[in-house]
């Protein structure tokens, strides 16, 4: 029994390497394609099908990795981006900046803001 | 972590499953119920919950809560809270901000409950029935809540779990459930799945890819309030409207045990009109001298639901343009909740789908129990090959965002975009010098935030002084697993993190979560008294019971002296006529009276005898199965 019981270890100290490795996978990847494995010309069925598979390794109610949440989150976004032919074409043109782009788009909420009292500022 | 079970916690029905050994078991509860009445009733003694709060509902309807799903993460002001307040025979108050609080008579003394401590004693009745059948304790939970269920109802629900001393390991949504529970032991082949789940207060509709094992939810739509009670509500008016006529000067509504009786013979009708085509109501002594008797058709219920009917395709249509699905591609329309079987619920769903017949493979009252016992195997790490490529991928209902310029709702997680997911957004100050923003939260689908729910306001505060447009706060908005939203902030220059806070009126502080688990911790202790009161009557009945079975025992009575004969039953009749004349005493009463039985009265006359044996053996093992049926019945 006490074979069974170091394999039990041996194949729960396998499973989290394979764990952490899928999760580094994603959040190391350069850019949101690579983080779906897919080329820059992969279709919209390739995504989804990349998605579905990735989701097995990295989605956190199947991989117990600390960072498995925010792996799933960028593989996420990585699908949703590469997704929507504008999102894509706008990341694509630009990756480093697309997220602050994407931002400096949004209205600042003016109306939203709290003042300061002259005195303090 | 032990085991983790699923519950369905439903409007008007719960059910408990786990999965076990390569399958899903529904657990009965004591009465040997698969479904339990989602019911809390207080008498001056005892807290009762399930089939036996149910039970005595007409009798004792203002301290019997009902429905707390249609109240819980609702503001009292919410116009479906009114609307459902005129037909419910408790009470119901709004607190100090704006949630409601029911309101019952426990020992002569007015108590308020929140709708999550009423949940919360559900959830406690269901972990119970759980344990009672497993032998082990219990923490961890699957509870499932419908779909379209806001921030605030996600949030609440899952802090009745925590005020029941539970671990809620996963909110799952109930049709995502439903579709597992269908989906499990399908063949490999793709498919497009629609989950039609009409409940008992709640309607949703989830459009889902099966392949593989990976459930995807597409598109989520629904009503959290549309279900059976509502058609039950429907008929109800139907049939005070009947009796107003029939009764000039009668209102039924003035009588809450008299709605109480209306609302269990229109539910019964409704059942019965799903197999007939017309069924009598009947009640007797409605009211001082009012009996009704009515004739009540298919037709005319299908009549006066028409609308609601209706309602129901909505979603149904809505689901498909989100997901840019046609109705052709749909392979199965899978029907869940007990008011799909309703006639024309079905044949309505069959005319819209062209002519396809609905799938009603899977036992519309458990099929969400069981989903959640498979997602809570998932997540307890079971291993079984089963379930060891099952994997949920579910979406947010609603779309989550910020509001800006004019009042216009900034999207920031649209809706149907899968969960967990965080997005950031980048602002800048509008003035120079400026060192805080306040924005409102939103979630909803209009395109002015003032239509939608207000989630919260947060505040940012806590970087440096800097001129206008120059500093740049980032917040990220956190979707978890659950559909709970969290948001955090960061000013990128300066690279301090920003203070944020959160004011939302439908959270419970953690400080009052405290409060109410130690609040149901006390309701353990009073349960625990009336069990242990109600072990020592039974204790007593049954040494009486086995007393007069042995009196009748030929043998022993030859033997017997004519004097003890009649000394022992004369006391045993002086217990008997005690324990039928007054109501309930202390278990240490019962156990005086049992021992003055024992030591003074009859026993030393039957140690006489030398009987006494055959006394313990008669008593020995009925004990606890007696006292557990009187607690429940």
């Amino acid at each position: 029994y006490e074979t069974v019981e170091a394999r039990e270890v041996e194949r729960k100290i396998q499973e989290r390497v394979a764990h952490m490795a899928a999760t580094r996978r994603v959040l190391e990847a350069a850019d949101l394609f690579e983080v779906l494995g897919v080329t820059r010309t992969a279709t919209a069925a390739e995504i989804k099908q990349a998605f579905k598979r990735l989701s097995r390794e990295v989605h956190p109610d199947k991989n117990g990795a600390d960072e498995a949440v925010e792996a799933f989150k960028r593989l996420n976004e990585a699908q949703t981006t590469l997704s929507d032919p504008r999102e894509r074409e706008k990341y694509a043109g630009n990756p480093c900046s697309y997220r602050c782009e994407a931002v400096t788009l949004e209205a600042v909420t003016r109306e939203a803001v709290t003042r300061v009292p002259a005195e303090m500022a | 972590m032990g085991p983790v079970v699923g519950v369905d916690l439903g409007t008007t029905y719960s059910c408990v499953a786990i999965f076990q050994n390569g399958a899903v078991e529904i657990i009965a509860n004591d009465q040997g119920n698969r479904v339990t009445p989602s019911y809390v009733a207080f008498t001056d003694s005892e807290r009762l919950v399930g089939d036996a709060a149910k039970t005595q509902a007409a009798l004792n309807p203002a301290n019997t809560i009902y429905d707390t799903k249609r109240l819980i993460g609702r503001q009292f002001t919410d116009p479906l809270v009114q609307k459902d307040m005129k037909l419910w025979p408790f009470k119901v108050v709004p607190d100090s901000s704006g949630k409601p609080l029911i309101q019952v008579t426990v020992d002569g003394a007015k108590k308020s409950l929140t709708p999550q401590e009423v949940s919360s004693m559900v959830l406690g009745k269901m972990r119970d029935t759980a344990e009672a059948y497993l032998g082990k304790e219990v923490k961890n939970m699957v509870v499932t809540v419908p779909a379209y269920f806001n921030d605030a109802q996600r949030q609440a629900t899952k802090d009745a779990g925590a005020i029941a001393g539970l671990n809620v390991l996963r909110i799952l949504n109930e049709p995502t459930a439903a579709a597992i529970a269908f989906g499990l032991d399908r063949s490999h082949a793709a498919e497009t799945v629609l989950v039609f789940d009409l409940g008992g207060g709640t309607f949703d509709v989830s459009l889902l890819s099966i392949d593989s094992g990976v459930f995807e939810v597409l598109a989520t739509a629904g009503d959290t309030h549309l279900g059976g009670e509502d058609l039950d509500a429907r008929l109800i008016q139907h049939l005070i409207g009947i009796v107003k006529k029939k009764y000039p000067g009668k209102d039924p509504t003035t009588s809450p045990a008299a709605v109480q009786k209306l609302r269990r013979e229109a539910e019964r009708a409704k059942r019965a009109l799903s197999t007939k085509t017309e069924v009598r109501v009947e009640i007797e002594g409605l009211l001082p001298g009012v009996d009704l008797s009515e004739m009540v058709t298919r037709a005319k219920f299908e009549e006066l639901c028409a609308d609601l009917f209706r309602q129901t395709l909505l979603p149904v249509e809505k689901v498909l343009e989100d997901a840019a699905i046609s109705k052709s591609d749909v392979s199965e329309v899978v029907l869940v909740g007990g008011s799909t079987r309703i006639p024309k619920v079905r044949s309505m769903l069959k005319r819209f789908f062209n002519g396809k017949e609905p799938n009603t493979s899977i036992n519309p009252d458990e099929a969400v129990a069981f989903g959640a016992a498979v997602q809570a195997g998932v997540l307890s790490g079971e291993r079984d090959k089963k379930i060891q490529d099952l994997l949920l991928l579910d979406v947010a209902p609603l779309t989550l965002g910020i509001e800006t310029t004019g009042g216009v709702m900034a999207a920031i997680i649209p809706r149907n975009t899968v969960i967990p997911t965080s997005k950031t957004k980048r602002y800048t100050t509008a003035e120079d010098g400026q060192v805080a923003v306040t924005n409102k939260v939103f979630e909803g689908e209009r395109p002015l935030s003032q239509d939608n729910r207000l989630l919260g306001t947060f505040e940012l505060s806590g970087f440096p002084a800097m001129p206008r447009g120059e500093a740049q706060i980032d917040v990220t908005f956190d979707l978890d697993a659950n559909g709970i939203l969290s948001v955090s902030a960061r000013e990128v220059t300066s690279g301090t993190e920003a203070k944020i806070t959160i004011q939302n009126a439908d959270r419970l502080s953690p400080e009052d979560v405290e409060r109410m688990v130690n609040e149901a911790a006390s309701y353990k202790d009073a349960d625990a008294q009336a069990l242990g009161r109600v072990e020592a009557r039974v204790r007593l009945e049954q040494y009486v019971h086995a007393c007069r079975k042995l009196l009748k025992d030929v043998e022993l009575r030859n033997r017997m002296l004519e004097e003890d004969v009649l000394s022992a039953t004369s006391d045993l009749d002086t217990v008997d006529a005690w324990l039928d004349d007054s109501g309930d005493h202390s278990a240490a009463e019962y156990d005086e009276r049992l021992a003055e039985l024992r030591d003074n009265s009859v026993g030393p006359v039957f140690e006489r005898y030398d009987v006494v044996g055959q006394l313990h053996r008669a008593r020995v093992g009925l004990l606890r199965v007696a006292a557990w049926r009187t607690v429940c019945a």
